[in-house]
């Protein structure tokens, strides 16, 4: 399942089934074709060809207004190739690599770190394990310390290959500071303790393969790893902007549902510290853990 | 000359204050309500104006932060609404009121009273709607407030709660005023004054009544069913119990359609009085423009969900809308030829107000292609909801009823002040503006089609819609800087423009034929119409020999009920009569001997009174009360209710039982 990115096969008509939970939006790519609404219990069609030869990286908005940050709501289309199409299809319905939940006290086996391992020394529910048929290997063992496996096969429109203004330049908001020192050297292990315990992420998230973790209000973390922006096309999805958002959502992005995360930080929307009070440290886990979410 | 004094519109002494404040508050003179309406539309104006200039302050530059998301969506609903409720509609009120009786050739409305009573409804519901700056829950679902965003479940503060009411409270101000229109119209003009032989401001505003008798019902329901949403727990528009949100949709455009309608027609009709006098011709096919206007008027109301087009209704529907949507382009555009052919062979003269009507029949028609541009579905695929549909209402809003109407005060300042307004003010005024309104408004047609959405509060950078916006906000500055400009000139000329005439443009209707400023009776003696341009008939008879008349024996000079004679011009025309008799042609009393009161005179006024006021400040205090449910305090809200609609009550009694005026026996 994907959030606020859209893949399409070129030479394909394609048919959306548009849906809305709760106020009216509009979806629309501007340079591929018209728009449509999504009106509340309604289910409205949109069907075009995407007039496009070459692979390539499309803006989209929703352009009905529905709500403080309706200027904020924005997502990115790409058009790829029909095998690539096929593969990242594939791919979106399994649970991601890392996936899994942490094995409760074994401590990581370096000998198992080879991709390829099988399902049956990780720990539960790996259901890609034994699936390469379209090229997807089985998913690493999240216990490991986070190398982040290469799935072969085409799971993510490159990101050097999209052109600069599909990158977002939302400046970060002034006064959210995190250290960014921390970035990059995060215990993954941790960080998927924590988005099942004092994070309480489970409450809100998907992450297919980790029985905990399914939560429907806010955005599917699946394979969050292989998207391009968070923040629904806010923001680029890397870990400097990853942390911040965990920290205070609702500063980088106003009236949002994501609670205030970080430790001593106000939340705007909620009018209230933060409940849970996670330091940058424990972020930083957070961000390297969902940076294993091919 | 320039040192006598400007004259209110009651000019002399009598038993009636003329001045102070309490002359104001007690005021029934439809000529004292049309200057109050002008004067606080104006002052709306720059509120909506500064509304404006914050937002284009924030876009002028990507990811612009000059102000949060929450307050720049409140601007944004606020820019709209004051423009469209509190600016454009009120200054349209102004002319209605101080010009309709002066160019009938009648002494006030139908119901001098309601009228005041109007202006006092939308003054509070104005104050009432802004009071929500205060407690910083201003508005904020857009204008066109669509549900279920502006449900409970989704809008849970106050905001939607002011722009309900308030939005409630002014139609009540419409609608009193419509119907006080239509009855006038209908039945107090002069003798000989058939319906097309009316000046073409009266017919515009005829048709704009009916518009808002039939229109403004719609919005009401359609606010009802969210009140009673919001307040006591009914399921219109709730999500949750299966409502569909195109039910508000449909009720808000069947009224919001005709709306434009009542937005620009009063600017058209202003510009079909100021061409002819500049032109020194007659309107150039004036029966196609009265039933031009009837056209767009009747076909306005079939358009509505051409705002609807992106919402799913299937091919039939869009079809159907999109070829009545192109369909009305026609009438309007006959205005426009009928526009250039009265210019045509004229002897133009370029006053100030000559060049805002110019403009507006050259710039409409770049709104109006943008128009019908929309009226393509698949064409207003791309273009609904973007910049592109933004450049198109302001071109037709801002460069077609701002501009008529900047060009009737400068046509009409000279009647109401006894002073026109400075010419040479005017032109920095006229030529500022309208490179700002281009400036502000052209650019937006290539962001919106590059694909920058509206409503929203920032845009981030690498779009290409950068430049677009820095024009549009320099635009808006310069657009400020002529408006202030227009502004001064009001505000000096009151004190120190030229003295005006009776006639100060050669003007061919009626208005023109009275002091200036009026007397309080606007006519010492009704006239007897001889064509639609009663004034060139006397002063320049070469201007109307193509233009029908009255001959000696025209049984249209007769007053006749149910097809009876039952009366003559002469019998009506000794209403009033001065003692020793008057020239019974005579179509103006001198301003050079002494103005006769109306007492002199034998003319009955009515009596200045305060209830008006009073109905009004209850009744908007009633529905603001409601507010007192959403704050948790049920039993205040109820007492105040209670107590408003009592006070109500008992001061709408005292006024339905006094009399208008005084007694007068004939």
């Amino acid at each position: 399942m994907t959030a606020n990115e859209l893949y399409l096969p070129l030479g394909r008509t394609v048919n959306f089934t548009l849906r809305t939970q709760d106020v009216i939006h509009s979806f629309w790519v501007p340079a591929l074709a018209g728009k449509r609404d999504l009106i509340s219990n309604h289910t409205n069609y949109l069907w075009y060809t995407p007039d496009s030869t070459t692979a390539d990286a499309w803006n989209g908005a929703c352009v009905e207004y529905c709500g403080t940050s309706h200027g904020n709501m924005r997502f990115k289309t790409f058009t790829v190739a029909p095998a690539d199409f096929e593969s990242w299809a594939a791919h979106q319905a399994q649970a991601a690599a890392g996936s899994a939940l942490p094995a409760a006290t074994t401590p990581p086996n370096p000998a198992l770190q080879q991709p390829g391992a099988t399902a049956a020394a990780a720990g539960p529910t790996n259901p890609s394990a034994g699936r390469s048929a379209v090229g997807v290997p089985a998913a690493a063992d999240s216990t490991k310390a986070a190398t982040p496996v290469m799935q072969a096969g085409f799971i993510a429109f490159p990101r050097e290959k999209m052109p600069p203004h599909t990158i977002p330049q939302t400046p970060l908001p002034e006064g959210l500071h995190f250290d960014d020192n921390l970035l990059g050297k995060g215990d993954p292990a941790n960080g998927a303790k924590l988005v099942v315990s004092q994070g309480a992420c489970l409450g809100c998230h998907t992450i297919k393969g980790n029985p905990m973790m399914i939560g429907v209000i806010g955005p599917n973390l699946t394979h969050i790893a292989t998207r391009t922006t968070i923040g629904a096309g806010l923001y680029p999805n890397d870990e400097r902007h990853l942390a911040r958002w965990i920290k205070n959502a609702p500063v980088m992005k106003p009236g949002v549902y994501m609670v205030t995360e970080g430790a001593g930080e106000f939340d705007p929307v909620r009018k209230m510290k933060s409940a849970t009070n996670l330091t940058d440290q424990q972020i930083a886990d957070i961000v390297a853990y969902l940076q294993t979410l091919k | 000359m320039a040192t006598a004094a400007v004259r209110l519109p009651h000019t002399t002494a009598d038993e009636y204050e003329h001045s102070g404040l309490w002359s104001w508050l007690a005021t029934v003179d439809h000529k004292r309500i049309g200057a109050l309406y002008m004067y606080t539309a104006l002052a709306w104006f720059a509120v909506g104006g500064i509304e404006a200039l914050i937002m284009r302050w924030q876009l002028k530059g990507p990811n612009g932060h000059v102000v949060s998301a929450e307050v720049f969506n409140q601007l944004f609903t606020m820019h709209g609404t004051t423009m469209i409720f509190l600016v454009v509609m009120p200054l349209s009120a102004a002319f209605f009121n101080f010009l309709i009786p002066l160019q009938i050739g009648a002494r006030d409305v139908a119901f001098p009273r309601l009228n005041a009573f109007s202006y006092w409804v939308y003054l509070f519901g104005s104050l009432f709607m802004n009071s929500s700056w205060l407690v910083g829950a201003a508005p904020n679902g857009g204008w066109f407030g669509y549900a279920p965003l502006t449900t409970l479940a989704y809008s849970p503060g106050l905001n939607i709660d002011f722009w309900m009411l308030g939005l409630q409270i002014l139609g009540v101000s419409s609608l009193a005023a419509a119907f006080n229109f239509i009855t006038t119209i209908i039945n107090m003009r002069a003798p000989g004054m058939n319906l097309m032989r009316m000046p073409m401001f009266t017919w515009m505003a005829f048709v704009v009544q009916f518009l808002l008798v039939l229109a403004f019902p719609v919005i009401t329901i359609a606010l009802v069913f969210l009140q009673f949403d919001r307040f006591f727990g009914t399921n219109f528009y709730t999500l949750t119990a299966g409502a569909d949100p195109l039910l508000w949709q449909h009720l808000f455009w069947i009224f919001g359609h005709p709306e434009v309608y009542i937005l620009i027609l009063p600017a058209f009709g202003l510009v079909s009085e100021i061409l002819p006098t500049f032109s020194r011709k007659p309107i150039f096919g004036y029966p196609v423009m009265v039933y031009s206007g009837i056209l767009i008027a009747f076909l306005g109301f079939g358009v509505w969900a051409h705002h609807m087009f992106a919402v799913g209704m299937g091919p039939v529907a869009d079809s159907v809308f999109s070829m009545t949507t192109m369909l009305i382009a026609i009438p309007t555009g006959v205005k426009i030829f009928n526009w250039i052919f009265t210019m045509w062979g004229g002897d133009l003269k370029f006053t100030v107000a000559m060049k805002f009507a110019i403009s507006l029949v050259a710039l409409f028609v770049i709104g109006g292609i943008s128009g019908v541009m929309h009226a393509s579905p698949p064409a207003d695929l791309q273009q609904t909801d973007t910049y592109f549909i933004v450049a198109h209402f302001h071109y037709v809003l801002v460069a077609g009823s701002i501009m008529g109407l900047w060009g009737g005060l400068y046509y009409y300042f000279p009647k109401i002040t006894g002073r026109k307004l400075s010419e040479s003010l005017g032109n920095w005024h006229f030529w500022i503006f309208f490179i700002g309104v281009n400036l502000t408004f052209m650019p937006m047609h290539w962001s919106g089609l590059y694909g920058m959405p509206r409503r929203i509060y920032t845009y981030d950078a690498g779009q290409g819609w950068e430049i677009f916006n820095q024009m549009s906000t320099w635009g808006a500055i310069i657009q400020a800087i002529g408006t202030i400009l227009g502004f001064w000139n009001v505000w000096t000329s009151r004190k120190n423009g030229e003295i005006a005439g009776d006639d100060p443009w050669g003007g061919g209707t009626l208005e023109w034929s009275i002091p200036s400023p009026p007397p309080d009776y606007n006519f010492a003696v009704i006239p007897t119409v001889t064509s639609r341009y009663p004034m060139w008939d006397m002063k320049s008879p070469a201007l109307t020999a193509d233009v029908p008349h009255t001959r000696e024996d025209d049984e249209r000079s007769d007053i006749s009920l149910g097809g009876r004679k039952v009366g003559s011009m002469h019998d009506h025309m000794s209403a009033g009569t001065p003692e020793g008799g008057v020239n019974p042609h005579a179509k103006q009393a001198s301003t050079k001997v002494d103005l006769k009161t109306a007492e002199e005179l034998g003319i009955p006024m009515p009596y200045p009174t305060i209830k008006p006021l009073f109905v009004a400040l209850f009744m908007t205090l009633m529905f603001a009360s409601l507010l007192f449910i959403h704050e948790s305090k049920l039993p205040v809200g109820v007492v105040s209710i209670m107590i408003c609609a009592a006070t109500m009550t008992a001061f709408l009694y005292a006024w339905l039982t006094s009399p208008l005026e005084p007694e007068h026996g004939h």
